[in-house]
């Protein structure tokens, strides 16, 4: 026992430096996709509210950009307005109801927090339970997918974003009538992710649009994901 | 003390709100990652208690961890790089020297630049490494781990020499 306190004493400044490490990285580990509500349930208030004062002033600085893509987004919506809409492929039941069921509730809400720089990238929004926002719904952006909301509080929610290592979605890309492989990020360039698992036999050429697949478990059909940027081989695949 | 410490505790909390708010919003590259913030833990004062300098590190560390909602990546690079530079001054630097000659941390004008940019560029480069292996999570990640962190600690190495420079290299 004496022994035991004098070890304690003797290197007390580096049990505190290993307790403040195994803290730490347990933060990291438990800041993961399935275990992140205990650090995102105790982030106050105040952070929030420091996250919200950068991106109003990041929101002001990018305003242009913003109603050009709301722009874009609205010529989309007034081309295809029907697309949030799901017929049944029984003939009986269009007659019926010729105004069709109503597939996806789409609810706006801000980013009051997101990060770009990490490996695992994070966004806040703000809108939360009591909104009617629930796990696993998918969160869009007026240029595309942005992510699945992981994690709800009362009145904010974190979205695993398109730029996180662990995100995955489902593509397809209907100028080459594909429908395979998964979109995912690799952690370099915050502005390319990849498209995996790709036959090479398959035609796809540099500039074709990817959009979420009809396959897609949570993300509404056709939603744009991106454009090819470049065609790489690696072993059976491209 | 205390009023010396708060004023530490105000200097640190500008340098991670200048890197919460305009660092990270500048996309260097993939490789290029600035963490020029870790100054305030070289500025630390040699008087100050040890235990002081290492639970200042981690909960600043944790500070910008809950705002960018990054768990305890910065808190664990920070603690590191201050218990090394803890070890680093008591085994390397004759302490009660430098601050016989009226320094209360260590500076280029001590010795010579070329062992302060050495001491420099070792912690900060130590900092990174531990935030980037941590962010990465993954043994395959070993190479691009020490390329972005060699990078990235050249850049805030970089950027933390011209600080010196423009408040005058004390």
């Amino acid at each position: 026992m004496v022994f035991l306190i004098r070890f304690i004493r003797k290197n007390l400044f580096l049990i505190v430096y290993l307790l403040l490490m195994i803290f730490s990285t347990g933060q990291v580990v438990r800041f993961n996709i399935y275990q992140q509500s205990y650090y995102f349930n105790t982030s106050s208030a105040f952070f929030n509210g420091m996250s919200r004062i950068k991106t109003d002033i990041t929101d002001y600085f990018k305003l242009a950009d913003v109603n050009k893509a709301l722009l874009e987004e609205n010529n989309k919506l007034k081309e295809s307005s029907n697309e949030n809409r799901k017929f049944s492929d029984t003939q009986q039941f269009i007659a019926k109801d010729s105004s069709g069921n109503k597939k996806y509730s789409y609810l706006t809400a801000n980013v009051v927090q997101f990060t770009t720089h990490l490996q695992n990238n994070f966004i806040t929004i703000d809108k939360g339970s009591n909104q009617g926002v629930k796990k696993d719904m998918a969160v869009l952006s007026p240029s595309g997918i942005a992510g699945i909301v992981i994690d709800v509080s009362p009145d904010f929610s974190l979205v695993l974003s398109v730029i996180n290592s662990q995100f995955k979605a489902t593509p397809m890309i209907p100028a080459a009538n594909f429908r395979d492989g998964s979109v995912s990020w690799n952690g370099k360039d915050p502005t390319v992710i990849q498209l995996n698992g790709v036959s090479r036999f398959e035609k796809i050429a540099t500039g074709m649009e990817v959009v979420t697949s009809n396959y897609s478990v949570k993300f509404p059909s056709g939603v744009p994901i991106g454009k090819i940027l470049n065609v790489k081989q690696s072993g059976g695949s491209s | 003390m205390a009023i010396d410490l708060l004023r530490y505790l105000f200097g640190a909390v500008l340098l991670i709100l200048f890197q919460f708010f305009l660092i990270q919003e500048i996309n260097f590259g993939t490789w290029l990652k600035l963490l020029p913030y870790v100054l305030f833990v070289f500025l630390l004062p040699f008087t100050y208690n040890r235990y002081l300098i290492l639970l200042t590190a981690f909960f600043s560390g944790l500070f910008l961890d809950a705002l960018n909602n990054s768990g305890g990546l910065h808190a664990a690079a920070c603690s590191t790089l201050a218990f090394t530079r803890i070890i680093v001054d008591t085994k390397i630097l004759d302490t009660d020297a430098i601050q016989l000659q009226g320094f209360r941390y260590l500076t280029p004008v001590y010795k010579n630049f070329r062992f302060y940019a050495l001491y420099l560029f070792f912690l900060t480069f130590l900092h990174h490494w531990i935030y980037f292996t941590l962010d990465f999570s993954s043994i395959y990640s070993f190479f691009p781990v020490l390329l972005v962190s060699i990078v990235s600690s050249v850049g805030s190495f970089l950027l933390i020499l011209l600080y010196k420079i423009i408040a005058g290299i004390r």
